[in-house]
Parts: structure tokens; sequence; C-alpha cells
């Protein structure tokens, strides 16, 4: 019946095509723009394509430039310009038409202009300077949608030289009355933020004022920034941290207007913004993460499952439960809904609980033992993506017991793989890992081997050095003899590999560093063996220079250590015509190498000795810089008359070059052009002014500029230097500040453990511990015992399951059992001290800052009053900066809950299923001028057929057949 | 509250059904056409050097969404719109990197492919692939939500969208995606705030239009 269906349909849209034939219009574009597009789209080749595109080019070429073009026309060619850029073809020679049309007054125009220099220009181009002026014209506007359109150019094209332009304006707007202005204004100080933080680090404070700005769009937006921040700069935002979980709170519990709801969930983005902020907040510090722990645990409780918006909440808050000190209950969830996402069918589920499972083991090892066959399925999984990111789990979870199985399986998939960027990738991680945990010498070398082999070129240098290093130096014990036998171990592999064509370089280069340094050593070789095989080397890599140079430095030391040794040194004829040919090659350096083996060979045993002594890599080389063994011949010299020697910057002519360098520096810091009109000063440029050079006023705070800078330039030390001293200043405060948060370890909770004991006695609270320790226990019997029948499981995934999770079983579960307990306390503790604020905050519902819900329902149980606080700190910030922008604090309050009250008296009519739709013809309705081209969607599916039927007919009126090239064209996205 | 549970699992349906008829391919294409298909793929193969190209190698990148790109199943770009600095060489390459990944790959694989180092979230609908570039450490799903929002809110603006309206008037979704993204971050996420402002935006175009007519028609009159 469904297939009959869609006949009908189809015949039903042939109808209505015919009918609609004889209606005008279409899609508002030129009869030449849609014969372009439709070209385009019957192409049969990129060739083709390219082709038409070139015409077209040259089309627009001659019309952009002829004088007579109408604004009109030229908003269409603009149109064309942007199609044709978007296929990658050229089209700069449009810019500057794109540019003068941002000077248009009318905002078809305008828009038109800065969507195309948005699209057009990158934030570096020479043109944007031509833009500036009309951006700082058109942010003063009245009309608040030139304002936006202006915003948000600034964001796209706004570079770090052009912000002091517009950073006094663009502040200004964050008052905006449109919420829409204050939105992209601030999202424009965000941007502002990314490009250079310190020109904008005195106006971050108003990012926490529109925090509780009184639309929750602009709220929203301000998470943005506020993520950034707190990302750099945990410590200074702490005190926000009861801020963000009310507001979590209240949006989790629908406060925010029905508008904000995405397929039933409340602002899940809002939701999954907040719960990134609190992961950071949280993170290390057990005081924050316990004021999260109930609105998160509420959170992963009322998420909805069956949408895919409801396992995004999930899937963050599991992030949020792994990074912020550990609950034992929280872990609980997250390991179930883990386990949910892992049994799900779907593969986006199964590839977010991979992940989330990666990021939890971190607190709680004992997790992926539960999930050990699901792991394994999704490692077989044909599809890439899994594989994967089960490989990234594999390799956070690998110790010495499965390192042999986890590396072997990484080398085979990185051989498998042609992908340069992930093979690179795999190969540096199993160079980690065997680093890290390997069991044997033998099984490193080995493995080291397949890597170099499949991956040589493509791994760090770094990474061959450190190789090098490890044989050299051993693995850190001092044990003589395994380091000796890791040595003879490389060599012999070596040795064995050194024949087999196409090894990379840096491989070879590994292989001859190691044959000439230890091939010898342990005797298992001898001297004319190993030349031989290194002979070999260089004469089959003779296009590779530095191999050659690896080779002949490592037949220098072999020979060295012959002639120490008290060897007869008999050179094989190979050899010998080796350096022969490499003495007269064009390589300096080859050169040069061939030379000293010569000079050396030619030296008695003892002088050998001190030149290239036994397995001295390691041993440090002291140099002496300040060549000190010269003193006496430079004494000589002056005693003869030589004139000393004065450092390059201190000659005169240096000075003038510093200088001038300098200058020019300073220069481009302060911004070289000038933004402002030169007419009268207004009053109110005036009063901004001083605020576009508070950056500089910064600079009197750093109390010392460095005197030896100072003294660098012959010349005053006055603005340029301070200024630049004062930024970096600035900057290192900064850097010191973040390297204080590193990540501690939870892996041990030992401290807690003790805390515990103490509170063990406590009352009915320990009783519930020990039933949850009971539950959670015969769980996983009944996992297990889930888990046996499935006879199905074939046993080589059983044994694969057993290497990689079996080391980790027994003793994991007995430490788990004491951090319940130790959490629990705490968690209890923190109930407590709750219970304490509570008493001492005053309770003043009408204060509420942020409540976003209606006024009358007495919300205020909640702990402490939040917006309270928040309300003192926007005050203090106010103080520090000495920025009187009205005591926002104060007026705020009444202002907001007006707000909301107002938001949720006009919701009503929002409660039916269907709350978007009557919205928006609500909309429709009242705004001016009524919008005609806002297809207003109907509740009956019918209105929007013949909606699709119309457009349908137009198209083949306009000649493009569907039925060609892609008979999808018409077919609605959303089906 | 029972009232608010049933109508909760009514629109859900809806929802459950305009995803999987996203997800599920409406016609299949002509043998000829599949085989353009392949032979395109083919040679729009990664030839790729690592070199000068911008791979994540662990920074902390500034944006969260790098790029948008439509492409349709063919291969032909449809809307593209860059937050990271690209140069047009890059673009091209990405491109052609991007649709020889996505395009090929089956319909129950994960929706998320690992690329350079960055994530790229993709949803197929219909014919055509929206797909956001990310990094490494966002949520995917949460990507893959705003896909969905952003081809909800094109679907009440063009009245069931199809890849069609997208062609011809790319101008007016790229509107529309500068109202929900900006600077590569979510900027706003209530429909309606969106569907507002665009139609602000739209009706204020049709008002001057008209005035610009009528002066022409005014015009016309007095000579």
């Amino acid at each position: 019946s469904k297939v009959q269906q869609i006949a009908t349909l189809e015949q039903l849209k042939t109808i209505g095509r015919e009918l609609a034939m004889g209606s005008q219009g279409g899609f508002g574009q030129s009869k030449e723009f849609l014969d372009l597009v439709k070209s385009i789209g019957e192409a049969r080749s990129k060739a083709e394509e390219d082709r038409i595109v070139l015409t077209e080019i040259e089309t627009l070429k001659r019309r952009i430039a002829e004088p007579d073009t109408t604004r009109r026309k030229m908003k269409e060619y603009i149109i064309r310009l942007l199609y044709i850029e978007m296929l990658g073809h050229d089209a700069s020679f449009g810019y500057i038409h794109a540019v003068k049309m941002t000077h248009c007054d009318s905002l078809i125009l305008k828009r038109t202009g800065y969507l195309a220099v948005t699209l057009f220009l990158n934030e570096d181009h020479d043109l944007i300077i031509l833009i500036v002026n009309t951006i700082q014209k058109d942010l003063k506007s009245d009309n608040y949608l030139v304002v936006c359109a202006a915003l948000n150019a600034v964001c796209r094209l706004i570079n770090e030289e052009t912000i002091p332009a517009v950073l006094p304006q663009v502040v200004e707007l964050l008052e905006h009355p449109k919420e829409a202005v204050r939105k992209k204004a601030v999202m424009a100080l965000h941007r502002f933020y990314q490009r250079s933080s310190s020109s904008v680090s005195h106006l971050v404070s108003n990012f926490r004022k529109r925090l509780c700005d009184s639309d929750p769009g602009v709220m929203g937006a301000t998470l943005c920034p506020l993520f950034d921040l707190i990302t750099i700069d945990v410590n200074s935002y702490k005190d926000l941290v009861v801020s963000f979980v009310s507001i979590l709170k209240q949006v989790a519990e629908r406060r925010l207007p029905k508008s904000y709801d995405y397929h039933q969930m409340p602002a899940p983005f809002i939701q999954i913004k907040l719960l990134k902020i609190l992961c950071l907040l949280g993170n290390g510090d057990k005081q924050s993460s316990e004021h999260m722990y109930t609105v998160v645990g509420d959170i992963m409780r009322k998420c909805d499952l069956t949408s895919n918006i409801g396992n995004a909440i999930l899937y963050e808050s599991i992030c949020c439960v792994s990074s912020i000190h550990p609950n034992p209950k929280l872990i609980d969830a997250a390991a179930d809904a883990i386990s949910k996402f892992l049994k799900s069918d779907s593969h986006n589920l199964k590839y977010m609980g991979i992940d989330a499972l990666g990021r939890l083991i971190k607190i709680s090892p004992e997790t992926a033992e539960q999930h050990q066959l699901a792991v394994i399925d999704c490692l077989e999984d044909p599809d890439d993506t899994l594989k994967r990111k089960t490989f990234e789990l594999l390799y956070k979870m690998t110790k010495s017991t499965n390192v042999e199985v986890i590396v072997d399986r990484m080398i085979d998939y990185m051989i498998s793989i042609n992908d340069t960027h992930y093979k690179t990738e795999t190969a540096s991680r199993c160079v980690e890992l065997a680093e890290q945990f390997a069991p044997s010498n033998n099984w490193f070398i080995q493995t080291m081997n397949k890597v170099f082999e499949h991956a040589g070129d493509l791994v760090n240098s770094k990474v061959a050095h450190n190789l090098m290093r490890l044989i050299a130096e051993g693995f850190g014990k001092d044990d003589d003899t395994a380091d000796s036998q890791l040595r003879s171990s490389a060599v012999e592999s070596y040795v064995c590999i050194i024949g087999e064509p196409k090894l990379p370089s840096a491989f070879l280069q590994v292989i001859c560093w190691v044959l000439g340094e230890y091939g010898t050593v342990d005797g298992n070789y001898t001297a004319s063996y190993v030349t031989g095989k290194l002979c070999d080397v260089a004469e089959a890599h003779s296009s590779d220079d530095t191999v050659k140079a690896y080779a002949v430095t490592a037949l220098m030391k072999i020979y060295a250590f012959e002639i120490a040794a008290g060897r007869k040194l008999d050179m094989l004829p190979e050899c010998q015509s080796l350096i022969e040919e490499l003495s007269a090659s064009h390589s300096t350096d080859l050169q040069q190498r061939a030379y000293e083996l010569q000079a050396v060979i030619g030296l008695e045993a003892q002088a050998v000795e001190n030149v290239m002594p036994v397995d001295a890599s390691c041993e440090d080389i002291e140099i002496d810089k300040s060549l000190s063994f010269l003193d006496s011949y430079v004494q000589e010299s002056f005693e003869k008359g030589a004139q000393p020697y004065i450092p390059e910057s201190e000659r005169y002519g240096a000075v003038n070059m510093s200088n001038f360098r300098n200058q020019d520096q300073h220069d481009a810091s302060t911004h070289a052009l000038r933004f402002e009109a030169y007419e009268l000063p207004k009053p109110t440029i005036a009063g901004r002014t001083p605020t576009v050079s508070s950056s500089t006023e910064l600079v009197p705070l750093v109390p010392d500029p460095q005197p030896t800078y100072a003294r660098e330039i012959y010349q005053t030390p006055s603005v340029p230097s301070v200024s630049d001293t004062g930024s970096s200043e600035y900057k290192l405060r900064l850097d010191g500040v973040q390297k204080k948060w590193g990540r501690p370890n939870y892996s041990t909770p030992a401290p807690s453990n003790t805390n515990s004991d103490s509170h063990k006695t406590a009352n009915g609270e320990t009783q519930r511990d020990g039933a949850g320790n009971v539950k959670s226990r015969a769980r996983d019997a009944s996992y297990d015992s889930r888990r046996s029948p499935q006879v199905e499981i074939s046993p080589e995934k059983q044994k694969l399951a057993a290497s990689l999770f079996g080391g980790m079983s027994q003793s994991k579960n007995k430490q788990s059992g004491g951090g319940h307990k130790a959490s629990k306390t705490t968690n209890r503790a923190a109930e407590k001290t709750h219970m304490v604020k509570e008493v001492t905050a005053p309770v003043q519902p009408t204060q509420d800052l942020l409540d976003m819900g209606e006024p009358t329902i007495v919300s205020s149980v909640s702990s402490v009053d939040p917006f309270k606080q928040l309300e003192g700190l926007l005050d203090i910030t106010q103080d520090a900066s000495a920025q009187s922008s009205g005591s926002v604090g104060a007026t705020n309050a009444p202002d907001i809950t007006s707000f909301y009250a107002e938001m949720s008296a006009s919701g009503p009519n929002n409660i039916d299923g269907v709350d978007m739709i009557s919205g928006l013809s609500g909309v429709s309705n009242r705004t001016p001028g009524g919008s005609t081209t806002i297809h207003t969607p109907q509740l009956n599916k019918g209105a929007i057929r013949k909606d699709s039927l119309e457009k349908d007919a137009l198209v083949r009126q306009m000649g493009v057949t569907p039925s060609g090239q892609n008979p999808n064209l018409f077919s609605d996205l959303l089906g | 509250m029972p009232e608010h549970s049933t109508q909760a699992k009514c629109l859900l349906a809806q929802h459950n059904s305009a995803q999987q008829n996203a997800s599920w391919p409406n016609t299949i294409l002509p043998q000829q056409n599949r085989a353009l298909f392949k032979d395109r793929i083919m040679r729009h193969g990664r030839r790729s050097s690592p070199s000068s190209f911008p791979t994540n190698n662990g920074t902390r990148q500034l944006s969260m969404i790098h790029f948008v790109l439509l492409i349709s199943r063919q291969g032909k770009v449809r809307l593209t719109k860059w937050y990271s600095p690209y140069s047009q060489k890059e673009r091209t390459k990405v491109l052609r990197e991007l649709s020889g990944l996505i395009l090929t790959r089956g319909p129950k694989l994960c929706n998320f492919v690992e690329w350079r180092g960055f994530k790229v979230v993709y949803k197929r609908y219909a014919s055509l692939y929206f797909c956001m570039c990310v990094n490494q450490d966002d949520n995917e799903l949460e990507i893959l939500e705003v896909i969905h929002l952003f081809v909800e809110i094109l679907d009440r603006y063009f009245g069931s969208v199809c890849e069609l309206d997208l062609i011809f008037n790319f101008h007016k979704a790229y509107y529309i995606l500068d109202e929900i993204l900006i600077a590569g971050e979510l900027q706003e996420s209530s429909k309606k705030t969106v569907a507002r402002l665009v139609a602000a935006q739209d009706s204020l175009v049709e008002a001057a239009k008209e005035e610009a007519s009528s002066l022409s028609n005014i015009i016309a009159q007095a000579t």
C-alpha cells in the first residue's frame, strides 16, 4: 500500500507541476543564475564543470566592470561570485565589489555585502581595512538588524590589529536593549579574546555580568567565553561553581522558556555547555565537586535515552563524573550508562560508550572488566572509526600484563591502514607503550623493529633518537647484564634485518648507530662481518646521505675499537673503496667523515682510545663555552697590537639597526593605523578613548622593566621597551597560573580512607553503605551468570578478553570497596556543610537573580542562594576595575524576575505539543510588514506538499530535470 | 501529568520517524550514475602529502566547529562555511578528502570520522550530507544534534526543505547558519529565536523591495 501511495503522490506531483507551470518567479533568482546552477548540476565531469565555471568567471569579470551596473544587478553578481568560489574557484577579482556593497545604505545590499565579505575574506586579508570604517558606522546604527549584520562581520573579520577600532562599540553593545545584539556582542568579545587575549583582558568581567542576563539566549552564549576562560584559568572562577550548578539545576527543571526545549529535553545545548564547565571546575577540587553531585546525578537520571540529544547529555554527564572528584554513586550511574551505550545496536552509541569508558577507567579501572566482550566486539567491528576509538581505549588501559597483546594488535592495525596521520599516531603509541611496559628485551627490540619497518619514515625522528638512547642507557635499572643483553639482542636482530630491501631511512640510521656502537662488543660477530654489512648498507642506499654518514661513522667506531683492543686491522676492499669514494663526495659532511676515519685509523692505539672510547655515548662531554684554552693566544695577539673583539650588538651600525627594528615593533604593537575619524572630538569618543588605551595603562603596574633590556638599546628606555616588557610580563603570569593546575591521580584514594574510618560509627548511613556494597557485588555476580550462558562467544575471543583484561581483576575490587565508603561519608559531610550554610544565608526568594521560573514557586529550598553571591561578586569586580557602568548587581534583581514572569505568563499557549509552530505563526503575525517569505508551517502536511509541488513545478519550468543526475533533489531533507 | 506524557510520546514518535526517514536512502541511484559516482571517488582519491596542512596535534583549538560542509551524494558542494582559516587550496583538498571519506561509508556505521586529528561528524538527509568538523574532545552526539537543529530550522524556513532549495537559495542558508553558529560556536539553540530573527531580516528585505517597486511605478506613471 505504501508503494501505491507513493505512486499516487508522484501522479499528484506531475499534475501540480502542470498546474503551476503558469505561475511566475523562481527562487527569486535571475534566469542566468538558474541556468548556471542547472548546467553545473548537469555537468558530467569535473572538467566540464570547470569549463562552465571559467566561462562564468569571464562573464562576471566583464559585467562587474561595466560602469552602469545597477546595485540590484551587482547583488546578484556577488551571489554568483559566492557560488563559484564555493565550487573551489578563485573569485578574488570581485572581492572589492563585495566590500563596496557593505557601504550601501539599503539593508538588503548591506547584508549581502557582509555575507560575501565574511565568506570571501580571511581575517588577515588586506581589504579588511576598507571595511572597518563601515563596521564602525553600522555598529552605531539605530536599526538592530544592521548592528547584527555588522557584528557577524566583526566575529569573522576583525583581527588583532583592528580590534581597538571596534572594541569600545562592541562593549557598549553588551548593554543593548535587543537580546540578539547583546548575544552577538558577547560572541564578538569572545572572538577578540581568542584573537588577542591581552587586548580585552580588562573586559572579561563583562562575561560574568552577562551570565545573569535576562535573556536565556544571551546567558547561553556567555557560556562559550566562560568555558574558554575557565579552561585557561580555573582558579579565578571557582566562585561561580554555585551559580553554574544552580543555573544547571534550573535548566534541568524546565525553568527556561519552552522555546529552548529540543526533542523534549529542556535546553540541552545549554545543559551540555554547563556540564563541560563543571567538568573543568570540579577537576581535582573536592569542595567544588561536592556542589555538583546532586545536580549531575539528577540529570543522569532524567536523561531520555531514546533520543539522541538525551544520550548526548548523558555522555557529557559521564565526562563530568569522570573528571570531577570521584563520587561512588555517580561512578556507578556512569558505569550503568556506559553499559547501556555499549549494548546498544547503534554504532554511534557504541562509539560514545567506548570513549566514555576510556574516561571512566581513569578513576575506576575495574569498570573496563565488565565490558571486555563488548570492547572486543568493537575492536573487530568493520567500522574503522569504532575500531580506532577502541584502540585508543586499549592504549589507555595498557599495563605490563596486557602490553604484548595490545601492542601486537596495534601493530597489525598500523600495517593495515594507509592514512599517514593515524599510522604515525599508532606507531608512536606503540613505541610509547613498548618503552613503558616492555616485558623483555627481546620483545622490545622485535616490536621496535616492526614499528620502524612499517612506519619508520612517519615517526618523529625523536622516536629514533629515543630508541638509540634506550639501547645505550638501558631501562634505567642498575643492571649491567640486562643492559648488555638488550644490546646483544638488538645487534643480533639488526644484523638479520639489515639486508632487507626498502627499510626506512630512520630505521637504517638506528641500525647503523647500534652496530657501530655495539656490533663487536660482545664478540659474537667479527669486525669484518659487521663492517661488511655496513658497507652493504651504504652502497644499497647511495642516494641517502644521512644513512651513508651514519654508516661511515659506524665503520670508524668499529675500526677504532679494533685498534684500541690491539687487534690487527684488516680493512675489507669494499670498505676501502667506499672510503675513497666518499672522500671525493659532493657532500662536505660525508667528505669530512671519510677523512676523519682515515685519520683515526692512522693513529696509534693509545691515541685512538682517547678519541673513540668504547661505549661512551652516554658520557657527558664538557664544553668549554668561554673557549678559555684560547686565552693565551688572544693575549699574545693583544700584545702584538690586535684590536679587541666587539660583540655584534655593540658595534656602531648594529645599534642603529636594532633601534630601528625596535621602533618598528612598537609601531606594530600600538597599531599603525588610526581608525578614529579625524573630525571634531565628540564627547562620547573622548570618553571612550581611555578604555582603548587601558591595555597600556596596565603597564605601570609592572614595577621594574628589565634593566638589561633597557641598556641594550642605546637610547632612552622609554615607551617601547616598557610596553614590551609589560605585555610579556602579563603573559608569563598567565602561564604560571595554568601550570599549577595539573591533573591529580585518583586511582588511589588513600587519604580519604582514613577519614572514612573515623566516621564509620556515625549512624544508619553506614548500614546503607554496606547494603549498597552487597548489592553491587550481587549485581556483579548476576552479570557474570548472565554472561556465562552465552555459548556463542568464540573461545578465541574469550582468550583475547582474558589476555586483555585478565590482569586487573582481583585486587581492584577490594580497593573500590574502600573507595565507596570513603566518598559516601564525605558526601554526607558535604550535606552537613550545606545545612550550616542554609542557616546562615538569609533566605530571600524575591532577590533570586537568576530564578528562571515563576516567582511564586518557592525555589529557595536549594541550599545557598547563589545569586546573592553572584551579586556580591559582581560588585567586587566592579570596584576592582573601577568601571562605574551602573550598579548592575543591585538593579538587575527585580528586572529579571519580572521578565521571566512575563515569559511564563505568555507561556500557556506553548503547552500544547506543537508549540514551535504556533509560536512561529504568532511571530510572523506580529512582525511589522507581515513576513510573506516565511512559509508558515501548517499543521496539516498537505499544505507543505502543495508547497513542494509548486517548487517542483518551478524547477521543471526552469528546465532542471530531477530524473537526470540526481533524482533526490526534490526529496525533503527531513523525510 | 498523564496528558503531558502522551503528548511527549506523540512528538517523539514523529521525531523518530523523521530520523528514520532521513537516514534511509530515498531513492536508489540509477546504475549509470553509480558508475559515475565510483569514478569520481577514484579520481578524487586521497593522494595527500602531510606537509603544510593543518592537522590537529593536540594543541588547544580555538573554535568548537572548524567548518561546516554540505555535500551532495554525488560529491557536489552545496554549502561551505569555514570558521578556521584555510586557504582556497586547502579548502579544495579538505573537500576532496572528506567526500572521499564520508560518501563511501555504509549506512549503519558511525556518523563520525576521525580525520587528521579532528573529528568530522556527518549526517545524511535525503541526498545531502551535512558535515561539521570538531576537535578531538568534543561531544559528537551534540554536534549531530546541532546539525539536526540546523536542518529543522531550514525545514521550517523553506517549508519541507529539499536539496534544490539549498542549491538555489544557498545564500539564505548562510543567513540562517549565521544565526545559529557564530565564529564556530553555537550562539543560539532556540529554533523560535532564530526563526524570529531571520524573519525580521526578511521582512525588512521585503519592505525594501515593495518600496523599490512602488517607486519605479511612480516614476513609470510620471513619465
